[in-house]
């Protein structure tokens, strides 16, 4: 290796370095104001969607409340109740109109979730995240590289495919800034993709799992594709293990792997 | 028929006092009472224990609780709350107030009603009683999921009491529910037909076929969870071919079913005050009938959106949420009944309807935060952050007990035949209802920005809306105490409330203001007829 | 238009009803439950509670745990018996068609409660059956299903000479309503013991317990329930003919014979489901 190479990837974890020092100290990131992958990108825009549809009927029942609260109350001038209590016609409209729209917004979220879920086919860098009390072990089968207890490092811009699983209790894999969040259940594979920007990415675990459960974090870096192939290099200590077992995105196949996954949890 | 007489005329062939008289009770009534105060005295303990876990997240470097304290507290908190708190207190005043609003003299099995309640203090010393042994109270949250749960990761016996005692509270359920059916249904005074019954009646009605269905289910749940820990089966292990995931569909198949009991006798309960307060009839009284049995129906049909991200399938994933969706349509027809039944009339700001009104407003923010809770991409950024803890205490907090507040204020004085006083009642109201949301609103925020739910401790960031929240911790304390103090202060006062002192007389009304505050052990001297 | 109102003062025909001193204008009514204070029902809740208890001591292995736990489950069954008396002396007092018309819808209730905890265990097994991609899942073996099948033949029989009895009875025919009971309750023993057999054979002989597997475990649990169940439903109907023999019941009274009929073709259902599931399919 020349020196020229070294002086690259000297550099690049030189950068990579700075960066995460700089991503740790920020605070977390969230979905809605710093969206940092495609799938995050998208729940927003879809979260958007669905709480602007929702909205006014939460406004209309607030502003009826404000009026009923001022214009009737008693203010002892005598004046009589109102003697209605039906009205077929509003009823009907509050029962059907409301009806439609959630109809509406959930079907809307449906494109979004299907893609979500199945869109991320050839996947460049697969991931095994595997949840264990009370740290995350990440495998990259592609390159023999096994780490755990450590900042997961990604490539930007390209498909990245985590396959989730346990050794022990359950998990939650969150990392609010990449819009995903799954569970790492013991005895199962559950998958997550996204397409990341380059940052850094601070999670946790979200599924209560023993004593430490408040300090198991996860810290994510993502990184342009030369730092992310120099990190790599650096990480390579074993040779390639095989072929992940089990692809995750097989329409509704969720438990079809309980016989695949038995290398990875046994 | 002269001997027929004379046994009523002895009601009660053995009578027994002080004590013995509360022990032996099957006095609808008597019973309805201890399931109130054992609801408050819990309601101390479970606020307790919310007050030092916000106290322990005041700074995340304190670490004045351990974790696995952290945790028990937390466990522990959920679970009296639920349990011992507001199905309690729900179960407490429906034992009171069921049985004189459909004008019957009791419960039909006034002993089974007793027992539903006793059978609570065994469960309730064996959950209080699992502090104090080796390895302390259960650790692995309300929902108890295995594999955390299991005798590998929970080795203490916390978690075998925990599940026994939620076995029993179950026992006590299904008994109190039954009840309350054949109660409601075979019971009802002479001329009460189904579209007479009162909304608060009916709530009962889908909330015990709820309790019924719903709590076998988690029974069995428990059973093979405690067989799997005790007999070493494999139920929920992965290593024999068992499936955790399948304690989490049968758990919220009680658990969704669950949130409904909690909420809808509240509902019922506003059926009676807004147009009490309002001085006008409730509004729309079959679409309130028919909204209430929708969410006993369709309550049982969401329970999966509580597993969005265990890797359920996409179409079930689709269901749930279209469903989830679908149950917001009859909560927001009682929403605007409500505020149509106080639409022109002439409304009286009691404490009561402080609190009736309140609750709309909370209640309208957590059914916000659970429709978009519905919405799957939404909900995988947030599921099992604050943003969640925030929204289910809008329902639980702002909701069922924001109604049991109105409840009470609103009934004390035939409970009692005393009024509460309404000058500390406005200060508990806005007390607690600025508390509430002061502690709760921000969590929606902390969710957001990517705080997990049920840690000991957090990112830096976090730090200082979590101050902000404990800091209002201190309100919703006060306005308990002053509760608590406005209770105690008005029992050492004379009766002097009226048979009705809301003067319900103008609008129509339940049977209960028909007879004397407090009711006598009878009720009602005579069955009344209902034209 | 006037809809119909909930309830107002004015749509009561008996005038004032507050209170008056009792006695006075007192009559008996269809509706009546005097309110009676009695001890049983805190007697049974604090000795359920001490069984839950004293089971987990058991678990504990405290010693004489064992001992206690067997004094609390009889003593439990004794505040039982005296609830059940009680209620049988006052209901002398009390319109006993409405009582009747109570207790059996209550039981249906809690028939059908029952019925939701087994759904837990179906729900259970459909479960790991359809969404576990290896079925039968390892070292389940193939189960035998001849003597079951015998066992559930009898076991079926029995709610036909069961509902024999029933008829026989309703048509005054008191001896035969008896030996159609003593047929029952004997089909009912020999269902039993198939069942101890089977039990015996698979853990025995093919070495499948509760812990071999997820199937297995659901097995046992589910045949055990039940199990217990026809062992519940035995001791209501032995507890029936007791009465039958007894001469306690009559036409219009008999509420316990029906509530033992629904049980015991309950726990018939439940386990021609269970065959189904766990045998054949």
């Amino acid at each position: 290796m020349n020196w020229a190479m070294i002086w690259l990837f000297q550099s690049a974890q030189q950068a990579m370095q700075a960066a995460a020092e700089q991503g740790a100290a920020a605070p977390t990131r969230n979905p809605f104001d710093a969206p940092g992958s495609n799938v995050a990108r998208l729940a927003a825009a879809e979260s958007w969607h669905a709480f602007l549809w929702v909205i006014p009927f939460i406004l209309i029942a607030f502003i009826l409340l404000v009026v009923v609260m001022v214009r009737f109350r008693d203010k002892g001038d005598g004046r009589q109740p109102a003697k209605f209590h039906e009205n077929n016609p509003l009823e009907f409209a509050w029962t059907v109109i409301p009806a439609i729209v959630v109809a509406l917004v959930a079907l809307h979220s449906y494109p979004v979730l299907h893609f979500m879920e199945y869109g991320g086919n050839n996947p460049a860098v697969n991931v095994e995240v595997i949840g264990h009390q009370w740290f995350w072990e990440y495998k990259y089968p592609q390159y023999g590289i096994d780490i755990s207890n450590d900042t997961l490092v990604l490539p930007a811009n390209q498909v990245v495919d985590l396959d989730l699983t346990s050794v022990d209790v359950i998990h939650g894999f969150y990392v609010p800034g990449l819009g995903i969040q799954e569970d790492a259940l013991p005895g199962r594979l559950t998958n997550q993709w996204f397409k990341a920007q380059a940052g850094y990415y601070k999670g946790q675990c979200t599924q209560l799992c023993g004593v430490n459960h408040g300090q198991m974090l996860i810290d994510v870096q993502v990184v342009p594709d030369n730092e992310f192939q120099a990190w790599l290099e650096a990480h390579r200590s074993q040779p390639a293990l095989p072929a992940p077992s089990a692809r995750l995105h097989l329409p509704g196949g969720f438990m079809q792997y309980r016989a695949a996954q038995k290398g990875i949890n046994q | 028929m002269s001997t027929q007489v004379a046994t009523l005329g002895e009601a009660h062939p053995r009578q027994y006092h002080g004590l013995l008289d509360w022990l032996t009770t099957t006095d609808h009534k008597k019973i309805g009472i201890m399931y109130l105060v054992f609801a408050l005295i819990n309601g101390w303990f479970g606020g307790s224990l919310a007050g030092l876990i916000r106290l322990n997240l005041y700074n995340p470097d304190w670490h004045i609780i351990s974790p696995a304290l952290y945790n028990q507290l937390m466990t522990m908190h959920a679970t009296i709350m639920i349990f011992l708190v507001l199905m309690t207190s729900f179960a407490g005043l429906g034992n009171y107030l069921v049985p004189l609003m459909i004008g019957a003299r009791d419960m039909a099995f006034p002993k089974l009603n007793a027992f539903s309640f006793w059978i609570m203090i065994p469960a309730a010393l064996m959950l209080y009683g699992s502090f104090f042994i080796a390895g302390g109270a259960a650790q692995g949250g309300w929902w108890s999921y295995p594999p955390l749960s299991s005798l590998q990761y929970a080795p203490g016996h916390g978690e075998d009491l925990w599940i026994l005692a939620v076995i029993l509270l179950g026992i006590g359920s299904i008994m109190g529910a039954i009840n309350f059916l054949v109660t409601i249904i075979d019971m009802r005074a002479p001329g009460m037909s189904w579209t007479k019954l009162p909304l608060f009646v009916w709530s009962w009605l889908v909330t015990a076929w709820m309790l019924l269905l719903a709590l076998p289910v988690l029974s069995g749940a428990m059973i093979m969870l405690l067989s799997d820990r005790w007999l070493s089966t494999g139920f929920y292990r992965p290593a024999l071919g068992g499936d955790p995931l399948l304690y989490q569909h049968l758990f919220w198949f009680f658990g969704h079913p669950e949130v409904y009991i909690m909420i809808l006798p509240g509902f019922g309960m506003l059926s009676h005050i807004i147009p009490a307060m309002s001085r006008k009839k409730v509004f729309g009284y079959k679409g309130m009938m028919v909204a209430l049995w929708a969410i006993g129906v369709i309550g049982f049909m969401v329970w999966a959106h509580h597993m969005f991200t265990a890797g359920i399938s996409g179409a079930a994933r689709m269901w749930f949420s279209m469903a989830s969706m679908a149950i917001s349509v009859p909560t927001g027809v009682k929403i605007y009944s409500w505020l149509a039944s106080a639409w022109g009339g002439v409304i009286r700001f009691t404490t009561a309807m402080k609190f009736a009104l309140g609750f709309i407003f909370t209640f309208v923010i957590g059914g916000l935060s659970g429709l978009m809770l519905a919405v799957v991409p939404f909900d995988i950024q947030v599921h099992n952050t604050y943003f969640v803890v925030a929204h289910f205490h809008y329902v639980l907090v702002g909701g069922s007990v924001m109604t049991l507040f109105a409840g009470i204020y609103f009934w004390f004085p035939k409970i009692t035949g005393r009024m509460l006083s309404e000058k500390m009642g406005s200060w508990v109201f806005w007390l607690f209802f600025i508390g509430m949301n002061w502690v709760f609103m921000p969590m929606h925020l902390l969710g957001i920005d990517g705080m997990s739910r049920r840690v000991a401790t957090y990112r830096p960031e976090f730090k200082p809306m979590n101050q902000f929240i404990s800091e209002g911790f201190i309100f919703m304390l006060i306005a308990g105490l002053l509760f608590t103090y406005s209770i105690l202060k008005a029992l050492t006062q004379p009766k002097d409330a009226p048979d009705d002192p809301w003067d319900t007389q103008a609008i129509e009304r339940s049977l209960e203001w028909e007879t004397a505050s407090p009711p006598p052990a009878y009720n009602f001297a005579e069955i009344p007829q209902i034209r | 238009m006037e809809p119909t109102p909930l309830t107002t003062s004015s749509t009561l025909t008996s005038g004032a009803l507050a209170a008056k001193p009792a006695g006075a204008a007192a009559h008996l009514d269809p509706h009546l439950h005097a309110p009676v204070p009695s001890f049983w029902p805190i007697l049974l809740a604090g000795g359920i509670g001490a069984v839950f208890f004293l089971v987990f001591l058991v678990y504990l292995g405290v010693p004489l745990a064992g001992v206690l736990l067997a004094a609390a489950a009889l003593y439990s069954l004794v505040a039982a018996a005296g609830w059940a008396n009680t209620i049988a002396v006052e209901r002398r007092l009390m319109d006993r068609l409405q009582t009747q018309k109570d207790l059996t819808r209550g039981f249906f209730f809690f028939l059908a409660s029952e019925a939701m905890i087994f759904f837990a265990y179906f729900e259970y097994i459909y479960y790991t059956r359809f969404t576990g991609s290896v079925w039968p899942p390892a070292g389940m073996p193939k189960l035998e299903t001849s003597l079951p099948a015998v066992a559930t033949l009898i076991l079926v029989g029995s709610s036909f000479t069961l509902n024999f009895a029933v008829k026989a009875f309703l048509r005054g025919k008191q001896a035969a309503a008896k030996n159609w009971m003593l047929l029952t309750i004997a089909m009912g023993i020999v269902f039993l013991g198939f069942q101890g057999f089977e039990w015996g054979y698979l853990n025995g002989v093919m070495s499948f317990t509760v812990t071999t597997g997820a199937f297995s475990s659901a097995y046992f649990i589910m045949t055990g329930f039940h199990g217990a169940h026809v062992t519940v439903g035995l001791l209501m109907l032995s507890l029936v003919y007791w009465r039958m023999e007894k001469g306690e019941y009559n036409r219009d009274y008999h509420m316990s014979l029906m509530a033992a009929e629904y049980y015991w073709h309950f726990v018939d259902i439940v386990w021609i489901l269970l065959f189904f599931t766990l045998y054949l399919f």
